[in-house]
């Protein structure tokens, strides 16, 4: 059996970068450790495609493919994200300026729900 | 080889093989574009004769033929037939899966059994879909918008989103078959530069196909399990927001444009080339514009929200991006009318189709141009002009290109010559039919008739009468056809392995192929619509 | 066990293709694009989870500490070892060593066994707690905002199920590999076969890690 090792040392070093990022959770909880939480994650993901996926020795075309999928999901966040950065979800249609917090005011189509549901 | 065995492989593809579980249990993707086509052909018609009953309630300004509500389900069943099991299946699924296997010079599709698997996830979801929407009522349309479609319609909607869902398996499967058959099965010579457009628009489509498709099957689940088990992502009561599911939605449905159209521009690129006798003007941009527009298609699906309560912010960029869409696009209609220029046009049926096409697909396209315009979509929103900017598109282009790509590959396919005197009038019909059909459309849609309504202003009347008289034309084009083609069946004259003299690796064997499509592994040495050389042998 | 090539193995192409490396590029081609629908899949509703995370960035990190971090991370643990196991099956199969790949394709299925035993516990866990509001279960909250936390464990229902959905089919999958190896015929069919499903096993993997990563770690 050829090459058993490299798959054994990428799970070493999953297990290590796993380990790392549920303790920047628990001892940084907040933007910082959410992003290196996150990077953790990209890193996990790339250590499973790489060597147990055999993205490592594939041709390139299936790398473009792989890239390709991931580009996408980019297009898809990046573009819905556009209009969420500039609208506030909070704000009901039509509300006026100061009944807009979370709860004190309800919406219309909460009411409509809520009598729905009764 | 013996001798029996030699006259076995040269056999066509349909003179052996009768009996129904040769058919039904087929692998040969000649037989399997087939399924496809009677499949496709029924639900065409179905979705027709909703049409039809929709402009004859039309034809006066009260509600006098049916209910309000009926009116809401005939346009709903309406759009679910025509966008989810006819346009996006029809080109790639019938003539794409006859054709790509024999323009790349395969003996099959890289995987039949899943292309086989495809058709009976598309019949049985499609079947499914209709008897929920007839039986129950749906009334969402074709899109079902949230809220109306979780909280508020009371019918089977869940059945109908399960059988499109479904469907889009059947999607998934065509996209990854074109894929993986256009990369590893062309024949020996065949670089991507000498591929046919055809084949370069059923690749581009299938693209799309892999990549929007699965976003559709997510948004659906998440309305299927919000309806069902409770779970509210886009239930306001939870903070949630309907809008995401038209930018889900949307990430699916826009692209799904391009499902449609795509393969349409590659049919009528194959059938302009051949009735100019002229190679395709400026090849390397036709071939790019096709993937340009499928990437760029991903960009611009918030062009159907301008006025649903995305940001302003949005709307401008979506706008914007949606003029870059606009450029592949005219490149292409610039280079179709470059390869008229000069050639030697030859006036039959099939050109015919061709030309309208080119010409409905403008119209379509600038009225898509006045769209995407964020303050002119203000005014003319959910009216006729929307309405009638999509069907120039869906219909006006995409359909007549169906339809003249099949007359094209039609002696190819059956071995048969139509007759082309009945052939050029159905052409012309669909020409006259469609445009009053739609013209009258848009406008009235810019004097502001809004869409789905069953009644309207007596102002309007004479625009919709007409519109309904075209509808009439439109169906007489669509039902002449389905006459003189299967009368061809049996009694048109046999023809030969390429009456048109085209281009392409498909005209080099048989008509009707063999099983196998060629009898010997096939090259390729010269460009593409080399027709210089072919007329001067 | 044997380690000299087959001589049972039957090279011929399925009819369609000319040669096997064609074949075997074609597979592998169709698998990756498949896999790239998942992807899209999966990212339709992280897509959505990304606008609300976005939205209620405190309820949500909130929410999130009442899910168990510690059957979490040990279900983490298992699922990449499970992976581990699949790669060796697959170089094992390489090898034409029966034994063993039957071995690691056990351990593989064992492994992912566990994990849905874990992730079923949790969700009884989570339901005792009242924190399940599906199919009209009383959802009681205790803490703030508990409407939008209400949509953090949606999410929460839909990814996790929806993984496990995928865990599942796999793991059927993997059992009709195990009779194949059982009965061993035509050994390099077979290594084409475990790749191919050593991808999706792995990409459920890789789906794992966000789900984990933006469920369990994005806390408060």
């Amino acid at each position: 059996m050829k090459d058993v090792r490299a798959p054994i040392l990428a799970w070493g070093a999953y297990l290590v970068v796993l380990g790392a990022s549920v303790a920047a959770t628990l001892l940084a909880p907040g933007l910082m450790g959410h992003i290196f939480s996150l990077l953790c994650a990209a890193i996990l993901a790339s250590l499973i495609l790489m060597f147990f996926m055999g993205l490592r020795a594939a041709d390139n075309l299936l790398r473009v493919f792989a890239l390709a999928g991931l580009m996408w999901l980019t297009i898809m966040v990046s573009l819905t994200m556009m209009d969420y950065i500039s609208r506030d979800i909070n704000e009901c249609p039509n509300a006026q300026a100061d009944d807009v917090a979370i709860n004190t005011q309800e919406c219309p189509l909460d009411s409509a729900r809520s009598s729905d549901k009764s | 080889m013996s001798e029996a065995a030699a006259n076995q492989a040269s056999e066509s593809y349909l003179s052996s093989g009768w009996r129904i579980r040769d058919w039904l249990l087929t692998t040969d993707h000649k037989r399997v574009a087939w399924l496809y086509t009677i499949s496709i052909t029924a639900f065409f018609f179905l979705g027709g004769l909703a049409a039809l009953v929709i402009r004859l309630e039309l034809m006066t300004p009260d509600g006098d033929v049916v209910s309000a509500d009926a009116y809401n389900q005939l346009f709903t069943i309406h759009g679910v037939v025509m966008v989810w099991f006819f346009l996006i299946p029809s080109i790639p699924n019938t003539l794409g899966n006859f054709l790509l296997p024999l323009m790349v010079g395969a003996k099959d599709l890289a995987f039949p059994k899943l292309n086989l698997i495809s058709w009976y996830i598309y019949t049985v979801g499609g079947l499914f879909t209709i008897a929920a929407v007839i039986t129950s009522g749906v009334d969402t349309g074709w899109t079902f918008y949230t809220p109306y479609s979780t909280q508020f319609a009371d019918r089977a909607v869940v059945a109908a989103l399960t059988g499109v869902f479904v469907v889009g398996f059947s999607s998934i499967a065509t996209g990854i078959n074109f894929i993986v058959t256009t990369h590893k099965m062309r024949a020996p010579g065949l670089t991507w530069f000498r591929l046919p457009l055809f084949v370069w628009a059923n690749y581009a489509t299938s693209l799309v196909m892999v990549l929007a498709t699965p976003v559709l099957s997510a948004t659906l689940i998440l309305l299927i399990l919000e309806r069902m088990m409770g779970i509210g992502i886009f239930d306001p009561a939870l903070g949630g927001d309907p809008i995401l599911f038209q930018h889900l939605f949307w990430f699916y449905s826009h692209p799904a444009v391009y499902i449609m159209i795509l393969p349409g521009m590659g049919v009528v690129s194959e059938l302009i080339t051949c009735f100019s006798r002229k190679t395709v003007f400026g090849y390397h941009g036709m071939a790019l514009s096709i993937l340009a527009i499928s990437v760029f298609g991903f960009l611009v699906w918030g062009h159907h929200m301008f006025v649903s309560g995305q940001s302003l912010y949005a709307g401008l960029m979506f706008s914007l991006f949606s003029f870059f869409v606009a450029l592949p696009s005219a490149i292409k209609t610039f280079n179709w009318t470059a390869t008229l220029y000069k050639g030697k046009l030859i006036f039959s049926a099939v050109m015919i189709y061709a030309l309208s096409f080119v010409g409905l697909f403008t119209i379509g396209g600038f009225t898509g141009i006045f769209l995407a315009s964020l303050a002119v979509d203000v005014h003319v929103h959910d009216t006729y002009f929307v309405v009638a900017h999509f069907h120039y598109i869906m219909v006006g282009s995409m359909v007549t290109a169906y339809i003249g790509g099949l007359h094209f590959w039609w002696p190819k396919m059956t071995g048969r010559m139509y007759p082309e005197l009945w052939a050029k009038v159905a052409a012309l019909a669909l020409f006259i039919g469609f445009n009053l059909t739609f013209f009258p459309q848009y406008l009235m849609g810019y004097a502001g008739m809004p869409r789905r309504y069953q009644t309207y202003p007596e102002d309007f009347q004479i625009l919709h009468v007409m519109s309904s008289l075209g509808a009439g034309v439109l169906a007489i084009g669509y039902l002449l056809p389905l006459v003189y083609l299967l009368w061809s069946l049996r009694w048109g004259k046999r023809a030969p392995p390429n009456p048109w003299r085209a281009a392409g690796l498909e005209w080099r064997t048989d008509s009707p192929p063999p099983k196998h499509n060629f009898l010997e592994p096939q090259t390729v040495t010269g460009p593409p619509y080399d027709y210089d050389t072919i007329d001067n042998k | 066990m044997t380690t000299t090539p087959s001589t049972t193995s039957k090279a011929v192409p399925d009819e369609q293709f000319d040669d096997l490396t064609q074949q075997r590029q074609a597979v592998l081609m169709g698998m990756w694009i498949f896999l790239a629908t998942e992807l899209m899949l999966f990212g339709g509703i992280f897509t959505a989870f990304t606008v609300y995370r976005f939205a209620y960035p405190d309820v949500f990190a909130e929410a999130a500490t009442h899910l168990d971090l510690k059957l979490g991370t040990l279900n983490t643990v298992l699922l990449v070892t499970s992976s581990l196991f699949m790669a060796l099956a697959e170089r094992a199969v390489n090898a034409e060593r029966r034994r063993l790949t039957l071995t690691f394709l056990l351990v593989t299925i064992s492994i992912g066994v566990i994990f849905l035993g874990i992730k079923g516990y949790e969700w009884h866990h989570e339901y005792t707690e009242k924190l399940m509001p599906i199919l009209g279960l009383e959802f009681i909250y205790p803490g703030a905002n508990p409407d939008r936390a209400e949509m953090f464990f949606n999410f929460y229902y839909v990814l996790t199920g929806l993984h496990a959905v995928h865990m599942s089919m796999g793991l059927v999958m993997l059992t009709v590999l195990v009779v194949f190896t059982m009965r061993w015929r035509d050994p390099p069919r077979l290594g084409r076969q475990i790749q191919i499903n050593g991808l999706y096993w792995a990409f459920v993997d890789v789906v794992w890690v966000f789900i984990f990563t933006t469920q369990y770690l994005l806390r408060a």
